[in-house]
């Protein structure tokens, strides 16, 4: 099978923000993020935490950004829509949203971007939703915003639309607090709330992390019937890979600020081409492992300082760096999977070692 | 909530209580009227007379229970100096202090919210730096010092502002709203620039802690735009941190105005409090504290029931 | 030699009750947050507890610290009571269970160097005299996998999984027979999960000491522990060994907790599973079954149905399933 291999280069023709996609050419990506790099102030430093981040979301489908903590991931999902902190900067790159560069746009047009089209949840961690206003409020206030309807218009698609995502006596959630709800509830408002005008993408930050498993399954339920229905994209962000294996139908897999691997879902699963997919798999605990399983625990620890780390940042920590010399680029072992890694290692399917 | 309110009620009585017998207590401590009573002509059959007039003979905690049983009865006694019933001195006193206070605490707030605010949103850069600058020579500027350079600046050199209202007429008595008004402005400056000067950090900081919130980023998230986000969901949750400041400075206000009084002569509370603790006019001074006391526990049940109100997150 | 008949931890009908101060001014709700709960735990072996928030397995690690007295029921460490002994009686037994916690931020000293956190309970104990604690130190950070020179660090200069081991190393210090582990590798990633709970393996290999480790992540636990039961609300709903209880579950609590777990494995995605209604409710316990509202095989007998255990077929398995086998037919 063919491989091409380029050094990491951006903006020209085969460049690997075009070979880190993974998908075939006809269908335009609803989200196209192209050599994205995000740096932040710390003092009087500037660190580059993302190094060339590409990866792109087909319409109707679940994209999962799967990584450590540390690896890029959330300030990755939060720069599509403009929201990283102070210090945080887009550097380069372009984030493509159905043809449009969502970098070049200034902040009112961005806002006619947020809720509407692109929507986006996040982890609860008990203070994502505003303390002091009701459920119904907050529900009504973004539906004004993007639909104009009036008020008793507003709130009655505030009510289907907390009916539609599971919640019991919707009626009675929309005159209730955020503190008065649990968990789950207060994600499905979350979820009603990103849903309200349509959005064609749907970000998910980590959305059931703090959640318990059993309504971590109804979560993903339900997105995954929303996007049956209105077959909108969802771009899910997480550190789960049992939830990847669930959920996804392509997977960006990120370590250190850049994008290892890209590929569908099954065949990655199957037959991980880069190392570090293949250790993270590996060292998952599953149920119904047997008793003298031992996980495979990868030595070392992520790089702190991997902001201006050179060549394969994850050499430091692979059992076949002596093959490959550190280097490391992006290149495609199958069409519509692309690895980060050298072609020894990584290319080809019987390279693949254990 | 009514119940709520009747705890705090109920809890407010012994409070009170032990409020004064402290007060009294520390009263007597400092000295007692008939010390001011020396000199040759003064012989001790006099003092002796009068002591036993003014009940100072008997021990101090049976003159605290007399005090205590007249207040029981409505009457806060009169005073030593002039006989006159404490709680008319104490009633025709209290309106230019409330005014004052009320005033200050306004025009205060008036300044501190915004500023602090907007030296929260431009955190780190320059404007930030001078309002911060700016709060802390108004918190750390004595009253007394601030008093005399204004009265120099509108007074002596300008002429525009009066620098005492020993001449001033209440509007009942003759003058007008404009001339209470006048003579208002010096003072209220001198004790808004405390009031503003303290509050304004620690509004910022409340804001600051706000400004990081997860909330904050889900509503920007939702695209209603900056403008919003800052004013509807920021603000209300300052409402909280702004709500507590003010119930704070109640008290402190009723004590810094006692000097700025002296100062320009304003006709309140303050002033026959000095006389008062001077001539050690047992009545008066008791009078004082107490309503200094219900002042302050007022202050802090309305801030308490406002606070619960404006946060749906406490229980009652 | 110490008698293998006598377990290291045994729990009987355990139960902690608390008060709140939930309407008003004087009325208080009763929170049940453990419940009838027993179990023993044999030298050099791992029980683990598993279930979701509010389940009550955090109190119960309380409990048998003694951080907390039970309001029902006896904790007995080697024959010995020790629930409910005043301070004093309690302190000689504490090298002997010791305790390591989710969040090792916060679990350690941020003022004291790495060296003084694992000496001070040696020398407050005795264990070891101050002289010969550095040797001691490095001792322990050796047996963690630490590099020596760590010593003189500060917890902060650590990352996640550094100073979990760090709080396995003073765990390890006074010898303890039984550590109680309580969501030690919930806060951390995967990689780093794996070091850890292969760490906690490998020294029970090495040291015999037992693990009573309590955790919500299904495959964590199953991989360390060697029997395990199932806390909902505040009850143990099933209990076995850990092979027989994940594959043949006998309580539908447990089928639905392993069917809600994400399976790194593309077969499993479309895999038949029972989706849980609603949420744990706050109602209180009347009598009948506490799972009942969310089960989807609830029958009219749940509604009488204590929380008793009952055998499950096989040896040391157990089920407060009132229709256990029809439960396990289907699974």
């Amino acid at each position: 099978m063919l491989s091409r291999r380029f050094p990491a280069e951006r903006a020209s023709p085969h460049s690997p923000a075009r070979l880190m996609k993974g998908c075939c050419a006809m269908i335009t990506p609803i989200l196209d993020v192209q050599d994205l790099d995000i740096s932040f102030l710390q003092g009087r430093k500037t660190l580059k935490r993302t190094d060339h981040v590409s990866f792109s979301v087909n319409p109707g489908e679940i994209v999962c950004l799967v990584g450590e903590s540390g690896c890029g991931k959330s300030i990755t999902a939060l720069s599509i829509l403009g929201l990283l902190s102070r210090q945080g900067r887009v550097t380069a790159g372009r984030i493509l949203y159905r043809g449009r560069d969502l970098l070049t746009l200034d902040e009112r047009q961005l806002d006619a971007v947020r809720g509407r089209e692109i929507a986006m949840i996040f982890q609860d961690i008990m203070y994502s939703l505003n303390p002091v206003f009701t459920i119904g409020s907050q529900l009504v206030e973004v539906i004004r915003r993007h639909l104009g309807y009036d008020r008793k218009k507003a709130e009655a698609l505030a009510v289907e639309l907390l009916d539609r995502t599971g919640l019991q006596q919707p009626a009675a959630v929309m005159r209730k607090y955020p503190h008065q709800l649990s968990g789950g509830m207060r994600q499905r408002a979350m979820i009603a709330m990103a849903l309200a005008c349509r959005p064609r993408l749907l970000i998910a930050d980590e959305p059931t992390t703090a959640l318990d498993v059993t309504i971590q399954l109804q979560i993903m339920q339900l997105l995954k019937s929303l996007r049956d229905e209105t077959g909108m994209a969802i771009l899910l962000i997480t550190h789960d890979l049992g939830l990847v294996a669930e959920m996804a139908d392509r997977v960006v897999v990120m370590y250190a600020g850049q994008c290892v691997e890209t590929g569908d879902t099954r065949r990655l699963l199957a037959a991980p081409a880069h190392p570090y997919t293949r250790a993270l798999l590996q060292a998952v605990p599953g149920v119904h492992d047997a008793r003298d399983r031992r996980l495979l625990s990868i030595p070392g620890a992520v790089p702190e300082d991997y902001h201006d780390m050179a060549g394969c940042r994850f050499a430091p920590r692979c059992p076949y760096s002596d093959v490959c010399g550190r280097e490391a680029y992006v290149f495609e072992p199958e069409p519509g999977r692309s690895v980060r890694c050298c072609e020894a290692v990584a290319g080809g399917r019987d390279s693949h070692a254990g | 909530m009514r119940r709520y309110i009747l705890k705090k009620l109920l809890l407010a009585v012994p409070i009170l209580l032990g409020i004064t017998v402290i007060d009294y207590l520390i009263m007597c401590l400092a000295g007692n009227p008939l010390d001011m009573m020396s000199g040759p002509r003064i012989t001790q059959e006099a003092i002796a007379f009068k002591a036993a007039k003014l009940g100072l003979d008997a021990p101090v905690w049976r003159q605290y229970v007399n005090w205590l049983g007249e207040l029981l009865r409505g009457n806060l006694g009169y005073s030593y100096k002039n006989y006159q019933p404490v709680s008319q001195i104490i009633g025709s006193h209290i309106g230019p202090t409330l005014l004052l206070m009320g005033a200050s605490l306004l025009v205060g707030l008036a300044v501190a919210v915004p500023a602090g605010i907007y030296s929260a949103v431009h955190r780190y850069q320059k404007r930030d730096f001078a309002v911060v600058t700016a709060s802390f020579f108004g918190s750390s500027i004595p009253g007394f010092f601030l008093a005399l350079i204004l009265v120099y600046v509108f007074t002596v050199r300008l002429g525009w502002l009066p620098s005492n209202a020993n001449s001033m007429r209440l509007p009942g008595a003759g003058g007008s709203v404009w001339e209470v008004v006048k003579n208002m402005v010096l003072p209220v400056a001198v004790l808004a620039t405390s009031v503003a000067g303290s509050n304004i950090r620690y509004i910022r900081s409340a804001m600051l802690e706000i400004l990081e919130a997860d909330y904050l980023r889900t509503a920007r998230a939702k695209g209603i735009g900056r403008f919003r986000v800052i004013n509807r969901h920021a603000l209300r949750n300052a409402l909280l941190p702004i709500v507590s400041v003010i119930g704070l400075q109640i008290p402190t206000l009723f004590g810094g105005a006692v000097i700025v009084e002296q100062l320009f002569s304003w006709p309140g509370l303050g002033l026959i409090t000095m006389n008062a603790v001077l001539q050690r006019d047992y009545p008066v001074i008791m009078g004082v504290c107490l309503l200094s006391a219900v002042v302050v526990l007022a202050a802090n049940l309305l801030t308490d029931i406002v606070y619960a109100l404006v946060d749906p997150t406490i229980r009652y | 030699m110490p008698d293998e008949r006598v377990p290291v931890l045994e729990v009987k009908n355990l139960s902690k009750t608390f008060l709140e101060r939930d309407r008003g001014l004087f009325r208080r709700s009763a929170n049940r947050a453990v419940e009838d709960v027993s179990f023993r735990i044999d030298t050099g072996e791992t029980f683990g507890i598993v279930g979701e928030s509010g389940c009550g397995k955090s109190t119960v690690a309380r409990l048998v610290m003694g951080l907390e007295r039970p309001t029902g029921g006896a904790v007995y460490f080697k024959g010995r009571r020790i629930d409910g002994l005043p301070e004093s009686r309690l302190r000689p037994l504490r090298p002997h269970f010791q305790m390591v916690f989710q969040d090792s931020g916060s679990s350690l000293n941020g003022r004291k160097r790495v060296r003084d956190i694992l000496a001070a309970p040696m020398i407050y104990h005795g264990a070891a005299a101050r002289g010969d604690a550095p040797a001691r130190v490095d001792e322990l950070l050796d047996m963690v996998g630490l590099p020596k020179g760590v010593a003189a660090r500060y917890p902060h200069e650590f990352s996640g999984g550094q100073r979990q081991r760090i709080c396995i190393a003073r765990a390890l210090s006074l010898n303890p027979e039984l550590i109680i582990l309580d969501e030690p590798v919930s806060a951390l990633d995967v990689s780093v999960q794996a070091q850890i709970l292969n760490l906690l393996r490998d020294l029970q290999d090495r040291l015999g000491v037992s693990y009573l480790f309590i955790g919500h992540g299904l495959g964590a636990v199953h991989y360390i522990s060697h029997r395990i039961a199932v806390m909902y609300r505040g009850r143990i709903v099933e209990t076995g060994d850990s092979e027989t209880l994940f594959s043949r579950p006998a309580h539908p609590y447990t089928r639905a907790l392993l069917d809600a777990a994400p399976v790194a494995d593309w077969a499993a995605r479309d895999r038949a599973r029972i989706v849980l209604r609603g949420e744990a409710s706050g109602a209180d316990w009347d009598g009948g079954c506490a799972f009942r509202g969310r089960c989807p095989y609830a029958g009219a007998a749940c509604a009488r149905a204590g929380c008793a255990l009952k055998p499950a077929g096989e040896p040391g398995h157990f089920t407060s399933c009132v229709d256990a086998k029809a439960a396990r037919e289907r699974s």
